[in-house]
């Protein structure tokens, strides 16, 4: 029983967070079209973010900022390097996959390869059936959840939001009317990347940090956003506390590597049976 | 993307026996550390060729090259141990690599663009998982040692060149077939193939299975040149490769995906001397390049200097 509760509770922390991480790729790839693959590599590079402010300024509240500042300004340069090929889906896919081996190459080039850890920045805890059960999960998943209302808010209901939108929908149009697309789709990118970089600062103090972090959470990202659905912000919410969830059960019961093979192979499935998905996709992310 | 330099029967017979002289001689000129090299770069060539057959010639961005170099590899480990000759397990890799293509692709080939490239990418994964779990059949990370006994450097050296040669001239044929022919017109324009009544699943999941089938070779090769096979082998990253060597090398040209396995084979054994680590970054770097600046890679480039010079149309 306690073992369920501590999978169920765990499983929504953890979900938040996926979701924090999956609408920044939702914000480039759902509206926008272009496929982020350096998406984790942000995360990751957000991550050692908390890890040098804790380190080295002695602050890991202060990463809360850093981390999606520097990160967005990271998305960015992403976006103004790839702007000769971003209407063209397999080679911005390729393009951000040269993008991930620089920075998890020089994630391992500046701080090595040895796992790096953050302490918990408040250690009170409550008791869980017995067991001490961390708050600074909790504060995670509120902060999560209040960036991603945030995050809704600003694309559903402000004029940015439209605007964002509506250069996804036909490219051409919305220039014609004036909006700035490549504007918007650079702020496409910062969005992205500091939501990349809140994710990897919030998460630092419960993972430990490796340069490889970013790549195989880039892949779970992913498959969140396809079967949540392009560009639908709470429903890959949705989805990513349900993964993790259904992650954090099956490796309570059964171990870690089983637990992710079982969870790889459903959403697997999933992607393969649903005519939904397989049918609909956005405009840039067909063929080559 | 469409160039094809207009090749006659005496250009291809001149460049045949220039290129089969040249390797012929080669382990005469090298010490043993670098025919291990090229050998190793051989094979990784043939390896990124599979990838080259489904991804330039017809446009799936598959990330799941690794799947069917490790079954290849596990095939040739469990076909020694069964006591069958290299011939038979060489191809006993092609085969049961190709099923497993052929598996994979029929599930997959309906998926398009970047989420083909995720479903292949988490299929890797995926495979890479189950093997480091049941330890019982791959070894683990720890691996297995394939039982063989080693006829010399320079024998495996003359071994690989001969199937890779025979690969490479099988893919010459088949992009120069009709089917070939399909194939690339699927790449250019799904739309219009599908209408002129070619059914396009069909066409994909030959490539892939073919692709499949000759990504176990390599691994096969691989494995029985090493002497060694773990579940590393199907880990994703060497997917990348391929992907990597062929864009670099020139995706879409039978020889760029040789090329490009080559020439970073090369770089990175240069750069392991002086500093091991920064090799990925530089990697990453180069793709980056290559996709924004020169995407028909190296050997593209080539092509097009040299049609420049002849005034041709052949860049």
């Amino acid at each position: 029983m306690s073992k369920l509760a501590f999978g169920l509770l765990n499983g929504v922390a953890w979900g938040t967070v996926l979701a924090l991480l999956s609408s920044g790729l939702n914000v480039v790839f759902g509206l926008m079209g272009t496929v982020n693959v350096a998406h984790g590599s942000l995360y990751m590079f957000g991550a050692y973010l908390a890890w040098i402010c804790f380190s080295f300024l002695d602050s890991f509240w202060l990463s809360l900022i850093v981390s999606p500042l520097t990160v967005g300004l990271v998305g960015v340069s992403i976006g103004l390097l790839l702007k000769p090929v971003r209407k063209d889906s397999i080679l911005t896919v390729l393009g951000t996959f040269g993008i991930t081996l620089v920075l998890q190459g020089s994630a391992l080039v500046l701080w090595g390869g040895t796992p790096r850890r953050v302490p918990l920045p408040f250690d009170s805890t409550f008791s869980l059936f017995g067991t001490g059960y961390s708050f600074y999960r909790i504060f995670v998943a509120l902060v999560s959840g209040l960036v991603l209302y945030c995050l809704w808010f600003l694309v559903e209901r402000t004029k940015f939001g439209l605007r964002l939108r509506a250069s996804r929908e036909d490219p051409e149009l919305s220039s014609a009317i004036g909006i700035p697309v490549f504007n918007l789709f650079l702020l496409g990118f910062a969005l992205g990347g500091a939501l990349a970089g809140l994710s990897g600062a919030l998460i630092a103090p419960l993972v430990s940090l490796t340069p490889g972090m970013g790549l195989r959470i880039f892949a779970i990202v992913f498959l969140i956003v396809i079967i949540g659905g392009l560009g639908k912000i709470w429903r890959s919410v949705v989805v990513a506390i349900y993964f993790s969830v259904f992650r954090g059960l099956a490796s309570v019961f059964l171990d870690s590597t089983k637990g992710l093979i079982l969870t790889f192979s459903l959403a697997l499935l999933v992607i393969l049976i649903n005519p939904r998905i397989l049918g609909r996709s956005s405009a840039n992310a067909n063929g080559s | 993307m469409q160039t094809e330099a207009s090749w006659n029967l005496g250009k291809l017979l001149t460049v045949l026996v220039v290129v089969l002289t040249g390797f012929g001689v080669l382990p005469l000129f090298l010490g043993r550390f670098q025919v291990v090299l090229v050998t190793e770069a051989l094979i990784l060539g043939v390896y990124a060729l599979s990838f080259d057959l489904i991804f330039g010639y017809a446009g799936m961005l598959s990330f799941g090259q690794s799947i069917f170099f490790g079954v290849g590899a596990y095939t040739i480990l469990y076909s020694f141990k069964g006591g069958l000759g290299l011939a038979v397990s060489l191809l006993l890799a092609v085969f049961v690599a190709g099923i497993f293509g052929l598996l994979v692709g029929s599930a997959i080939v309906r998926i398009k663009g970047a989420k083909f490239f995720l479903v292949t990418l988490v299929g890797s994964i995926l495979f890479y998982l189950l093997a480091l779990d049941n330890r019982w059949l791959t070894g683990g990370s720890d691996g297995m040692v394939v039982p063989t006994v080693f006829p010399g450097l320079v024998e495996n050296y003359y071994l690989v060149l001969g199937v890779s040669l025979t690969t490479i001239l099988f893919a010459l044929i088949l992009v120069k077939s009709p089917l070939g022919l399909v194939l690339k017109m699927i790449r250019d324009n799904e739309r219009r193939a599908g209408l002129l009544g070619y059914s396009l699943k069909k066409y994909k999941v030959m490539t892939f299975t073919i692709g499949g089938g000759i990504a176990g070779l390599a691994g096969g090769l691989y494995a029985y040149t090493s002497g060694f096979v773990s579940a590393g082998f199907f880990h994703w990253t060497r997917s990348a490769d391929a992907v990597v060597w062929t864009i670099l090398g020139g995706a879409g040209t039978v020889v760029g995906p040789f090329v490009g396995a080559a020439l970073l084979t090369v770089v990175r054994d240069t750069l392991s001397a002086v500093m091991g680590n920064i090799y990925p970054v530089v990697v990453g770097a180069l793709l980056v390049l290559a996709v924004v600046v020169f995407p028909r890679g190296v050997f593209g480039l080539l092509e097009r200097a040299v049609g420049n010079w002849k005034g041709g149309s052949g860049g």
